[in-house]
């Protein structure tokens, strides 16, 4: 894996780069959304202190127009009038007031009660009827810090827009608007209208406003009567009315718990509407999104990297397969200052340079294949395989075979194999013009196989005139003419070998028609044979052996008759003078006239003379040569004689042990190498050899006859026993002593 | 499967009723309603094919349901309950029927006094809760056959066969009552608030300081002139500044006043002798009543501030001795102010006073009465509910066995024990460890002391009632012949109804206004002809018409 890492390692660097885009961004966006999240805050709480003065101020508005219409409602202003008590006439009045508060209370959700007091009587008149004030403050508002007489000290005094803030009887606080009615007799306040709303109700506005749990959505009024949504709440406890300005306010911001403070002053009555909002929430706000953005990050990192590592891995496994292959087909290994890609480029270009070579040298070997094939063509019967691949395109359907024979002398084979190549390249740069050629070397000559379209003669008429220019051509630029022999045109594959077979037995025309281009097609009508059986010449020859000439002529006539019957080329005829004439020179031969051939006058066989004169010219011949084997037959009978008498000479004397050649000429009166020849000429054996089997015939009739050996040895005319034992083993295969233990 | 099944049902329903409607009538009201009817009856039909021929008895439902879609039920929060709770939901009792029936159940509840408002607000929003506990009968414009034709709520016919067989028993074995909760068309609309004994049906009467009767050396008074006697004496030796009193803001007293009877009349409708309806307010016997009030009004016997009263003041006043004579009911009144007054005055006692008469020793033709059902508390499935068999399981379950002891009584062991057969509620109940008067300790775990969608069983009543000035009540203040003018739950026809509402709201307000100028003497009673012509002008005899034609439709249901 160390090798990998390069690679790896850029793949595995290029994704992380990669990654790295979204992570940067990630931090970009997170300090953003931080500082957004901040002014967010701030403006959250702007918004939301507008939204809490728009309600409440609408509420107020509302309650305060409420206040307005009762305090010029007619009901009320006819009630207010009575003195002491209320008349009949008064109780239908606040029979129909009550019916109008009831429609108020019902239409206006966020009103407890609504209730009107009348100075003037005492009574109360509420949603819960009419009754005595102070019936009414002890059902609804009876508490020790607020007593009756306060109450109604309260209720008896001017009001325009106020707020009282009282506990209810049943729990809880409620805050009461009050109004004094209008149009009143001067320095009478003769009635107060109060409009009662639920602390609660308020409490729950400002609770649902809030957009987080830890702040803290309050209205503060002059009097520092607070209503708050958080009452717990210590440092909201601590805020008065005076000590707010409006705007945003960092408050406490070194102490324990820094918070901001926003605030914004009702438009309609003397309140102040504040948000207390600590840092920690916001920046906990913050701290989430930071939370989610490490997350983020994190899980980009870790699934990054995963990805990364997943896509480089699969990435680099193409090139670790390559390098695998690579190094499975025995590649050296990486260098340290080259990569893989460097490496597999290095392997893949020396990859192809052998490719080059191993084509270069599949190209010769095919050109050898070929040559092969083509030779195989020519020398074979063609066995149907197709030949296309080896590169031998003869596609047409004849083909000729031309054979080139180079003018050189055999011996000369650095001009020979010039004049093939000069036969080769020209042959085929002419032919070509024409013709489909191949061209091959076989043996000291050069073969043509010539692709023709059809059969027809006209071809080899065009061939013809091809060889004459190509003759030509050679002549005058280098100095040859070669032979050539031209097969028939023959069909297909298969007529090659047919072609060439005969072109090659063009050559024996060679002599016979003493010319350097020989075509088939002209020649073929020649008989190439005479009968010239091997019985009659065995005839002849035997005839002349006997002297018999009568014998010999008749034959040599029969040949000469069967042969020269008919129509007979000059060549056949000059082929069996040729024959004849060597028939004449075996016989006198076997008949012992060795001179003939020196001493006859043979017939030319260049010029021929008329078939009769040549035929009685041989018959002179063989009369001639009869006489004289007659004549030399006649010598070596005598000299028979004389053989025998030596074999006669030496059965007689063999026990002599001086018995030799010298001896024998002194005993003939002749030199002794004479007497040696004679006898071999007549007896065709050495006299020498004569001498020793007389002796050992002797000696092995006396050793059958039980005679020791150096008594045969003595009798038989060995000088000592080994020269007989040695002389008897080499011509009888065993010893002496082992042939008469036979006995 | 199912699920979607039905709901295709529902849209080929809603189709046919689509086409239909548009065919037949011209209402789109209308058109939803035959919808809403068509669905239910395609919804029955479909269990009916799904239960094969017998499917004609629904299956009793096994409690709890198993889980499903949080239910909204509307209903107004009755006081005693209010008075420690915000939400039917946090009381035991709220939070055991849930827990029982298997039922989510947002309970809504309108603010105070405010029932009727805020259902037409509910009713304009379109926004329905699922079930809505009304007074479909009296309170919806038209009526529950109105409400049907408008799309406000379901027809249960369907409902009823299919999911609730507990109710479907109990109106087999009470047909008198099944009669009066259904419409004239046969339409069932509600699951009905029914008091089921006799006992529960005289509620309301006149009571006294007895223990100041007894000071004075008097009877409990039984003639108009007794009345007149004790009231006065109650004035000048009792020094009641308002010596009768009562919530006359309160409509349902208002109607059922016994004075009123004793003159055989009251103020809207009953039904007279001859078997028709009659409207008292325009009758001699009314005038008679208004000359009597008035002059009791000019002599001080009849609290001054009588037209606007609630029951804050008429309780306070009846506890600190402004007040010695009222009306109201036995438990949430006479048991309520007794416990309360003698705290600081252990002699104070109250009185059931018999509907009085004119005659001495006469028996009270009249009589406050109540019909077993009165279409109050009467809960209807919206049209807006999506989960229908829930809903009609969840009500019907009241009306079972199981149910009936629940809404009564409360959780066994904890608000009641069974002593020899009875179910007896405990200490937790009667003497409440926090101090809780009764009506409001049983509030938190029954519904049985006031309404609902149930049968009320008397029992309840015999230990709601812990003295025995109230356990006389039922005797005493139905000791009359009132229920033969009461009128039952009639229905006018949905045409007829709008009508009827116009005219009669014209009258009903001119009415109050001139009966309490009469009272107060601010108009003269030589005026009451002028009055009654002015009602007549107003369409009275059709009023009439309409009430006669719903009564004989009624009678022939």
């Amino acid at each position: 894996m160390k090798n990998r890492s390069k690679v790896y390692l850029k793949l595995f660097l290029s994704y992380v780069g990669i990654l790295s885009v979204p992570i940067l961004l990630g931090f970009v966006i997170y300090g953003y959304t931080f500082t957004s999240v901040r002014r967010q805050a701030e403006e959250l709480n702007t918004s939301l202190l507008m939204m809490v003065q728009r309600d409440m101020d609408k509420e107020i508005d509302n309650i305060q127009k409420i206040s307005a219409r009762m305090a010029l409602d007619a009901n009320v202003q006819l009630a207010s009038r009575a003195k002491k008590d209320f008349s009949s006439d008064d109780q239908l009045t606040l029979y129909h007031l009550f019916n109008d508060l009831q429609t108020i209370a019902m239409s206006e959700e966020f009103i407890e009660d609504i209730f009107v007091y009348f100075n003037n009587t005492q009574k109360v008149s509420c949603i819960n009827g009419t009754m005595s004030s102070d019936m009414y403050y002890n059902l609804y508002y009876k508490s020790d810090e607020f007593p009756f007489e306060k109450f109604k000290d309260y209720m008896s005094r001017f009001h325009y827009n106020d707020v009282l803030s009282i506990h209810k009887k049943s729990g809880g606080d409620v805050l009461v608007f009050t109004m004094t009615i209008l149009y009143s007799a001067i320095g009478e306040r003769s009635a107060t209208i109060g409009i009662a709303v639920d602390y609660n109700s308020i409490k729950q506005r400002l609770v649902s406003m809030k957009w987080a749990d830890g702040m803290n959505v309050m209205i503060i009024d002059k009097d520092n009567m607070q209503i708050s949504a958080d009452p717990e709440s210590e440092e909201c406890q601590k805020l008065t009315y005076d000590g707010l300005t409006s705007g945003n306010h960092l408050v406490n911001e070194k102490g324990e718990k820094p918070c901001i403070i926003s605030v914004l002053e009702s438009n309609k009555t003397a309140w102040k509407y504040v948000t207390v909002t600590p840092t920690s929430l916001i920046d906990e706000e913050a701290k989430e999104i930071q939370r989610i953005a490490v997350l983020g990050l994190f899980l980009c990192v870790i699934t990054g990297f995963t990805i990364s590592g997943y896509m480089t891995r699969k990435n680099y496994n193409p090139v670790k397969m390559l390098l695998e292959t690579m190094k499975n087909h025995g590649s050296r290994e990486i260098e340290a200052n080259e990569n893989e890609y460097q490496w597999l480029n290095n392997q893949i270009n020396l990859f192809f340079q052998k490719q080059v070579n191993t084509e270069r040298l599949l190209t010769s070997n095919r050109k050898s294949l070929k040559n092969y094939y083509l030779i195989q063509l020519l020398q074979d019967y063609y066995d149907g395989r197709p030949m296309e691949p080896y590169g031998i395109q003869l596609e047409l359907g004849y083909n000729v075979v031309i054979l080139f024979e180079p003018d050189a002398r055999k011996e000369d084979i650095e001009e020979n194999a010039l004049q093939k190549f000069v036969i080769t390249n020209v042959f085929k740069e002419m032919c070509l013009n024409c013709f489909y050629v191949e061209m091959l070397e076989i043996g000291e000559r050069v073969a043509a196989i010539v692709n023709l379209p059809t059969g027809e003669n006209q071809h080899i008429q065009v061939l013809k005139e091809l060889f004459e220019n190509f003759q030509q051509l050679t002549e005058d630029s280098f100095g040859f003419v070669s032979r050539i022999f031209t097969g028939s045109i023959c069909r297909g594959m298969a007529g090659i070998h047919l072609s060439y077979q005969q072109a090659y037995d063009m050559e024996e025309y060679l002599n016979l028609l003493d010319t350097t281009l020989i075509i088939y097609d002209e020649v073929k009508n020649i008989h190439p044979e005479y009968d010239y059986p091997a019985e009659l010449e065995e005839k002849i020859i035997n005839a002349i052996k006997t002297g018999d000439s009568r014998q010999a002529v008749q034959t040599m006539r029969q040949v000469f008759d069967m042969n020269l019957g008919g129509q007979v080329s000059a060549n056949i005829f000059r082929c069996l003078i040729y024959d004849m004439i060597g028939t004449l020179l075996k016989g006198a031969n076997s008949g012992g006239y060795r001179e003939a051939a020196r001493e006859l006058d043979l017939p030319d066989q260049k010029v021929l003379g008329p078939a009769e004169e040549v035929k009685n010219q041989f018959e002179l011949l063989l009369d001639h040569i009869c006489e004289k084997v007659t004549e030399i037959q006649k010598e070596t009978s005598q000299d028979k004689t004389l053989s025998k008498n030596i074999q006669k000479f030496i059965q007689e004397n063999y026990m002599n042990p001086d018995l030799n050649i010298s001896i024998t000429s002194q005993h003939f009166d002749m030199t002794p190498a004479y007497l040696s020849s004679i006898y071999k000429r007549q007896t065709c054996g050495s006299l020498l050899n004569y001498i020793n089997t007389v002796r050992i015939e002797h000696a092995e009739q006396f050793l059958e006859e039980g005679i020791s050996v150096v008594e045969v040895a003595e009798r038989t005319g060995f000088r000592d026993s080994g020269t007989f034992i040695r002389a008897f083993k080499k011509k009888k295969g065993i010893t002496p002593g082992q042939l008469k233990k036979k006995f | 499967m199912k699920k979607r099944g039905v709901s295709l049902l529902l849209t080929a329903a809603m189709l046919a009723g689509t086409l239909a409607g548009c065919g037949s009538s011209k209402e789109t009201t209308e058109t939803s309603a035959a919808t809403t009817a068509a669905a239910t009856t395609a919804a029955a039909a479909e269990t009916t094919a799904a239960g094969g021929g017998a499917a004609a008895a629904p299956v009793a439902s096994v409690y709890p349901l198993s889980a499903g879609d949080q239910l909204q039920y509307w209903c107004e929060l009755t006081s005693t309950v209010s008075s420690n709770y915000a939400n039917l939901g946090e009381t035991s009792f709220g939070k055991g029927w849930m827990e029982r029936t298997g039922v989510d159940i947002q309970f809504l509840h309108p603010p105070a006094g405010q029932l009727k408002e805020q259902f037409s607000l509910i009713l304009a929003d379109g926004n329905l809760p699922d079930l809505m506990e009304y007074n479909w009968v009296t309170d919806y414009p038209g009526g529950p056959e109105k409400a049907i034709k408008d799309g406000v709520i379901l027809p249960l016919n369907d409902i009823i066969d299919k999911y609730c067989p507990n109710l479907k028993a109990y109106l087999k074995e009470n047909p008198d009552i099944d009669r009066m909760i259904k419409t004239d068309d046969g339409n069932y609309y509600s699951f009905p608030f029914i008091r089921g004994d006799a006992k529960l049906l005289n509620t309301i009467g006149l009571m006294l300081r007895a223990d100041w009767l007894v000071d004075l050396g008097l009877e409990v008074p039984e003639t108009m002139d007794d009345w007149h006697t004790v009231l006065t004496a109650f004035k000048e030796k009792k020094g009641a500044v308002a010596p009768y009193t009562f919530e006359y803001t309160n409509g349902q007293y208002l109607t059922s006043d016994p004075f009123a009877y004793a003159y055989g009349t009251n103020r809207s409708f009953y039904i007279g002798s001859d078997g028709k309806v009659h409207f008292g307010a325009t009758e001699d016997g009314y005038k008679q009543f208004l000359t009597t009030m008035a002059q009791w009004y000019s002599e001080g016997l009849i609290d001054p501030d009588i037209a606007t009263l609630k029951s804050d003041q008429v309780s306070a006043k009846m506890t600190n001795g402004v007040s010695g004579a009222s009306m109201g009911q036995a438990g949430s009144r006479m048991g309520t102010w007794t416990a309360a007054a003698q705290a600081s005055n252990p002699s104070y006692k109250l009185v059931a006073a018999p509907p009085p008469t004119l005659k001495k020793g006469e028996k009270a033709e009249f009589g406050q009465i109540e019909n077993p059902y009165s279409g109050r508390a009467s809960v209807a499935i919206t049209t807006s509910c999506k989960d229908i068999e829930r809903a009609a399981k969840l009500m019907d379950y009241a009306y079972g066995e199981e149910g009936h002891m629940y809404f009564n009584f409360g959780i066994e062991g904890e608000s009641y024990t069974m002593v020899d057969g009875y179910p007896t509620y405990t200490d937790l109940i009667m003497k409440n460890p926090d101090g809780l008067p009764i009506s409001q300790a049983m509030s938190g775990y029954i519904r049985g002391n006031y309404n609902g969608p149930f049968v009320q069983d008397a029992r309840y009543l015999e230990q709601y009632y812990t003295l025995y000035e109230q356990k006389e009540t039922p005797e005493v203040w139905g000791d009359s012949n009132g229920k033969a003018h009461l009128l039952p739950p009639i229905t006018p026809t949905s045409d007829e109804s709008k009508e009827f509402s116009t005219i009669m709201n014209e009258i009903n307000t001119y009415r109050d206004e001139m009966t309490l100028k009469f009272m107060f003497g601010t108009e003269s009673l030589d005026k009451f002809d002028d009055y009654v012509k002015n009602i007549n002008n107003m369409g009275l005899d059709r009023a009439l018409e309409i009430q006669n034609a719903a009564l004989e439709r009624y009678n022939s249901r």
